[in-house]
């Protein structure tokens, strides 16, 4: 199955799972943001 | 409550079935009836997974628990981002190119058919007992709002969201899920503004987030680690994660959600949604919780929530009653001292120390009110999931009152007809389809499928008689969850993850993942958040020795490279 992919088709594979992988990342480092504010929230007022 | 109330109320209850049943249009298919033909867009399947979340146990269980024990409950979700990454880098785009109606499904084509029946049993056993519990957590607050009892008001909820769900179909489900989502985001918004400007005069947010965390209620974040509390940092990371795993991967509930989707990048977007706005969401849910808990530190909180209890005790034990009441008062009044002195002063070290004195007579006293509900009772007391309600419905202006009845009606019913649609789809695609009927026309599965979402909406009925008993409602659930997901997760570990794993590993693997969690659940204080974690891990390990000893299938590759090609 994969022989019959072309270079193009192959390129726009890559390209697409990149997007996902920043997609992905961001999603992690805003859940560390989001824990880490919620952690800074408490020691303020507690 | 005011005609306005009932006004919002009843033309939500009204346009929900009139929008349901005139989606019916798109689901003259067993396909459009389950899978709308595979055509939604990623933001209407995204809002249906986090209304379909979002219960009203959700809304009424959790502002609760933030008024009585704080935000702590928050740390259950921090793993859910992580599990919605797993879960669109492995289940999704596997399940979508697998073109199947449930999750199961697949197990028969990597497994067998035991494998896939036993696991679409669990899935019907446990989603059809929780669901039985969501159709009772707005009865609560009918049953104090309207007056009704809840048998009364569990049938009518159950039965308006039947409706619409057994002639709509998951079109029907998805649609109405979108705008009862925006109801439930305006609904809580507009609360909390009600609350806050309800404070007294020269009492500012800040000096009620002062007054908060003095008594630990923000504390949203505990790093201690530690297997037998159920709210900690690393609980909701890992255990939290494993139960989001379980959920929104192996729940068929779920997993219909984002099938329905146009594309296999419209599917991972949708469920990425829920990693974006649930933890923000849950903060505003718990955060209003944390506000009426304030909100009470100036007007006086009846001594017991639970109303139908309170007039029982003040009945059978007048004496006692009034005279508890009496000391609560005072106590109530000498904390509103403390906490005017507070908000006078918030950096004078001696009036927190007052104020948490005075906090810690209250607690004293009410907690010997609950011991007085609980022997005059007879049974366990816990009134959390009261507390909302009776706030809503004793302070709120007219027409505010409504939208928050109309939004916990919302989350309620996002949630039960998202529920009884997959119980259908698994009923009969699982089971009436593979066992007993395999050759019928289309128009004969979807009437059957029909009478499949009418059955699970009586049954869920006749369940929630039950559940509104046990006490609170939102662990009653995830405990529900608990048992079976963590095991269901360890078979699709075993599916997906291994090329070496047998039908006769993953089944017994399964009842021994299964039992295990049985047994750390009866003889440990291990939390329920890390049931899942255990469930998987003595599946994968069971069912990867058993599979050792049987000879492996020998077309897996195969089956993998098809569904890859589609």
């Amino acid at each position: 199955m994969n022989d019959t992919r072309t270079k193009l088709e192959v390129a726009e594979d890559a390209a697409e799972a990149h997007k996902w992988k920043r997609v992905y990342i961001t999603v992690l480092i805003y859940t560390a943001f989001l824990i880490l504010g919620l952690w800074g929230f408490s020691q303020i007022y507690t | 409550m005011h005609w306005i109330d009932w006004t919002i109320v009843a033309a939500y209850l009204v346009y929900m079935i009139y929008d349901g049943l005139r989606l019916t249009k798109g689901s003259d298919e067993v396909e459009g009836y389950f899978l709308a033909h595979r055509s939604l867009p990623w933001w209407a399947v995204g809002l249906s997974v986090m209304a379909t979340q979002l219960s009203a146990i959700t809304l009424v269980g959790t502002t609760g628990q933030a008024y009585a024990d704080g935000m702590r409950f928050i740390q259950f979700y921090f793993g859910l981002p992580l599990a919605m990454v797993i879960l669109c880098v492995t289940v999704v785009p596997f399940f979508y190119r697998a073109h199947v109606y449930t999750a199961y499904e697949y197990l028969e084509k990597r497994f067998d058919a035991k494998t896939r029946s036993l696991t679409s049993f669990c899935f019907l056993i446990s989603r059809g007992l929780s669901c039985g519990v969501i159709v009772a957590a707005p009865s609560v607050i009918l049953s104090i709002v309207l007056g009704w009892n809840e048998v009364t008001t569990i049938l009518v909820m159950g039965a308006s969201t039947t409706v619409y769900t057994m002639f709509g179909g998951v079109q029907a489900v998805t649609w109405t899920d979108v705008k009862q989502m925006v109801i439930i985001v305006v609904g809580m918004v507009v609360c909390l503004i009600v609350i806050v400007s309800q404070f007294p005069a020269g009492v500012s947010v800040g000096d009620a987030l002062t007054l908060a965390g003095a008594t630990g209620r923000l504390r949203a974040v505990d790093p201690h680690f530690n297997l037998n509390e159920t709210y900690t940092l690393w609980s909701g990371l890992i255990g939290g994660m494993f139960l989001a795993l379980s959920y929104f991967g192996c729940d068929q509930s779920q997993v219909q959600r984002f099938l329905t989707a146009k594309s296999v990048g419209e599917g991972r977007v949708s469920i990425l949604m829920s990693a974006f706005v649930k933890i923000p969401m849950q903060f505003l849910i718990l955060f209003i919780g944390v506000m009426v808990f304030v909100f009470y530190q100036f007007k006086e909180p009846p001594l017991l929530f639970k109303s139908d209890d309170r007039i029982r005790v003040e009945q059978e034990a007048p004496a006692e009653y009034q005279a508890l009441s009496a000391e609560y008062s005072r106590a109530l009044s000498s904390r509103k001292d403390a906490a005017t002195a507070i908000a006078t002063n918030r950096e004078d070290p001696l009036a927190k120390g007052h104020y948490l004195a005075a906090n810690a007579s209250v607690n004293e006293v009410r907690s010997r009110g609950v011991a007085l509900a609980e022997r005059v009772t007879h049974q366990k007391f816990s009134d959390v999931n009261y507390v909302f309600p009776t706030f809503v419905t004793t302070y709120m202006p007219p027409g505010v009152i409504g939208l928050i009845i109309a939004a916990i009606f919302a989350a309620a019913m996002s949630s039960i007809a998202a529920e009884l649609n997959s119980l259908a789809t698994a009923t009969v695609i699982d089971f009436y389809r593979r066992h007993f009927r395999r050759n019928e026309s289309d128009r004969h599965y979807l009437n059957v499928s029909k009478i499949a979402t009418g059955f699970w909406g009586a049954f869920a009925c006749i369940v929630a008689l039950y559940a509104s008993r046990l006490g609170s409602l939102i662990e009653v659930v995830n405990r529900f969850g608990s048992f079976f997901y963590g095991s269901l997760l360890g078979v699709f570990v075993l599916a997906i993850g291994t090329k070496r794993a047998t039908g006769r590993g993953a089944f017994w693997g399964l009842i021994a993942g299964m039992i295990s969690v049985a047994i750390v659940a009866k003889f440990t204080s291990i939390s329920f958040l890390w049931y899942n974690l255990v469930g998987c891990a003595v599946v994968v390990i069971v069912g990867m020795l058993l599979s050792l000893t049987t000879p492996p299938r020998g077309d897996v590759e195969e089956v993998a490279q098809a569904i890859a090609a589609d």
